[in-house]
């Protein structure tokens, strides 16, 4: 965080948002998962189930709510305390995964082996390998270890997909 | 206990022990030396392959690949000023400034002479220490590893530098994840939202590689994005003609030999880690012994010191781990994942249930120890040349290798999903300064906590006196005190 790559342009995000996730996600845990998810009822113990839980969530709650807080308050001279994401964040990240979820999604319907290898050529192209004929050799080499190695070897098995 | 250290003495010279160790070391090097790539990110994406093997034959493996690995990010730092690991950062300052005075061979021997000291000093601590204090810890009751885990958690937050608010709610967050599953006194779902996987919790092994692998891969691709500055340059470094004379390594004894006990004693303490011990080694080298004010403009001790130092954190670490049960960092944690894979139980009994075994697994590590200083000593040329492999080849590999190996150990594609799930969340929490290790040790030590609260409610008939009027109990809770203070301290007078 903070370390400020001169070559390229970044976009800043201030910290406050993450505080307030974390605080949102406090608060939900107070007042409607923990409630609704953690049974209450004790058997025999002084403490219920839910204390622990309780415990916890006032802890992340408690401190996201300082940090949140503390944001809007700066010393002077302070700059205020930021994320750097690159700018073109979807280009350099988000489709990574984005096709990532995509090919994890894709394991249970068109099987492993050719949701992997696919996988593979959409990852190389998205980072910026253009050499197909490199692109398809390590393709094909990593598909078949996998397929010797844990499919044959550890005797791993892969889903099918629905068509096969 | 001579027909234990035999029996594992029988244990560990198996020539697959042998061969697992030397393939460890190489493979170890190979990704430590490439760009993106750390010993942490292999060891976590070799994790579940691990399962099917035996234990000693599993730890051997992930110990050899991780001492690989720290040498391999340190040959990137000292030839090309790019360091494999944050604890190689220390070592680069002197290191590529040896290399740009042209000795950029040997400074990778004294590198590699000082992990060697730092692991091997550490090791026989580990083996001659761990016993003992496990016997000690015998007499640990429930309110005592509550008190020891909460220990732990606050020398761990001292990991998120700069806010230690960042570092509570990781770990906070951490034993909230590792509360998704049954109740342990009602045996009850919670947190399930009517799923049967959530019910049955999250498996460590996909937390393990979502967080410390495909996070990192994530984050390294920003900075490598489209070929931008990750092809290292080709220099002639000619580190083969390059040798180290038994002179020049005597004459940095002091450094080594006191940088391994700096290293040892911060590894032995959860939640340091190699970072800090690199820091103190690259501190005492520069503060003590006669060539002290020349650290920092390239020579010899400026390696050694930060060298010795994170080297003998790694094998330190295993000490709170096997005695006690607690992991203390990253790579403790995937150990305690293997161990319990395989249905061993690190703690203060380990020794009269599994013995022969955790000396086994001790005495592997130090024919790692040994394979990584021979086998580095020929092999740093061809670890140099990987170096110049770009990320991008690498990337697409790393992410089908981590699903893989998400999926492969229980056969489950929740796994897969959890493993994306925490990469994702190890991405956002890294760019925000939240630490990826303390949610790790809040995940594996949150559980433990919650039973050992419990119990020691029960035995109290719900009195928290229990927790203030035992010794070591009181010992802890001042201890973690002391640290929070210590941390507030730092933070007011930053």
């Amino acid at each position: 965080m903070n370390q400020r790559d001169t070559s390229r342009p970044m976009r800043q995000i201030p910290c406050r948002w993450a505080y307030a996730a974390v605080l949102l996600f406090g608060l939900s845990l107070l007042l409607w998962i923990i409630p609704n998810q953690v049974p209450s009822r004790s058997f025999g113990e002084v403490l219920t189930p839910q204390t622990f839980p309780y415990l916890i969530a006032a802890i992340i709650t408690a401190c996201a709510l300082i940090l949140f807080l503390a944001s809007f308050w700066r010393p002077a001279g302070q700059e205020q305390e930021v994320a750097e994401f690159p700018r073109h964040i979807f280009r350099e990240i988000g489709w990574i995964i984005l096709a990532l979820l995509a090919y994890v999604l894709a394991i249970g319907w068109v099987g492993y082996y050719l949701s992997t290898f696919i996988a593979l050529l959409v990852f190389m192209w998205l980072v910026g390998v253009r050499a197909w004929k490199l692109m398809l050799t390590v393709t094909a080499t990593v598909s078949v270890l996998i397929y010797i190695g844990m499919g044959l070897g550890l005797r791993v098995r892969f889903p099918d997909g629905l068509f096969w | 206990m001579t027909e234990m250290l035999l029996d594992a003495v029988g244990m560990v010279f198996q020539p697959a022990n042998i061969g697992v160790a030397m393939l460890g070391i190489m493979l170890g090097t190979i990704l430590g030396a490439i760009p993106g790539l750390t010993a942490t990110m292999g060891i976590a994406l070799l994790l579940p392959v691990t399962y099917y093997m035996d234990p000693v034959t599993a730890i051997i493996l992930l110990t050899a690949m991780y001492k690989g690995g720290l040498y391999g990010g340190s040959v990137t730092g000292i030839l090309f000023s790019t360091p494999g690991t944050p604890a190689a950062a220390f070592t680069v300052i002197d290191g590529y400034k040896m290399t740009q005075k042209g000795e950029g061979g040997k400074a990778l021997k004294v590198a590699l002479i000082a992990s060697f000291t730092g692991d091997l000093f550490a090791n026989l601590v580990l083996i001659f220490s761990a016993a003992i204090l496990a016997s000690m810890a015998l007499a640990f009751g429930a309110p005592e590893y509550a008190t020891l885990i909460v220990f732990s958690f606050t020398t761990i937050i001292g990991l998120s530098r700069g806010s230690m608010l960042k570092g509570f709610i990781a770990t906070a967050m951490g034993v909230f994840f590792g509360m998704i599953s049954f109740d342990p006194v009602s045996a009850e779902p919670r947190f399930a939202f009517g799923s049967d996987y959530l019910a049955g919790g999250m498996n460590l092994i996909p937390v393990l590689i979502g967080l410390l692998a495909v996070s990192e891969v994530l984050r390294h691709l920003e900075e490598t994005r489209k070929g931008k500055g990750d092809v290292q340059e080709r220099i002639d470094v000619r580190v083969e003609k390059q040798g180290l004379s038994f002179r020049e390594i005597w004459d940095i004894r002091g450094v080594l030999l006191r940088s391994s006990i700096i290293g040892t004693g911060i590894g032995a303490l959860p939640g340091l880690g190699a970072g800090l011990a690199a820091f103190m080694g690259y501190q005492n080298a520069k503060t003590v012994g006669k060539n002290r004010h020349k650290v920092g403009t390239g020579v010899a001790e400026g390696v050694a010191g930060p060298e010795a130092s994170n080297s003998a954190t790694g094998s330190a670490n295993l000490i709170p781990l096997v005695a006690l049960g607690i992991p203390g960092d990253g790579e403790a944690a995937m150990i305690l994942s293997v161990m319990v894979l395989h249905g061993i139980t690190p703690g203060p009994r380990i020794f009269e249930q599994n013995g022969s075994l955790i000396y086994a697994i001790m005495f592997g590590i130090l024919l790692a120890t040994f394979f990584n200083l021979l086998l580095n000593w020929f092999l740093t040329r061809h670890a140099a040349r990987v170096s110049t492999i770009p990320f991008q080849y690498v990337m697409p590999v790393v992410l089908i290798t981590a699903v893989a190996g998400s999926y492969g150990i229980h056969q489950s594609m929740f796994d897969v999903y959890v493993m994306v799930f925490f990469a994702i969340l190890g991405y956002l929490m890294t760019k925000f300064g939240f630490s990826t290790i303390a949610l790790l040790i809040g995940f594996i030590l949150g559980p433990m906590l919650e039973s050992s609260v419990r119990t020691s409610m029960i035995m109290s008939g719900g009195s928290m006196d229990i927790f203030f009027t035992r010794p070591i109990t009181v010992g802890l809770l001042t201890a973690s005190l002391l640290v929070i203070l210590w941390n507030v301290w730092k933070t007011l007078r930053r």
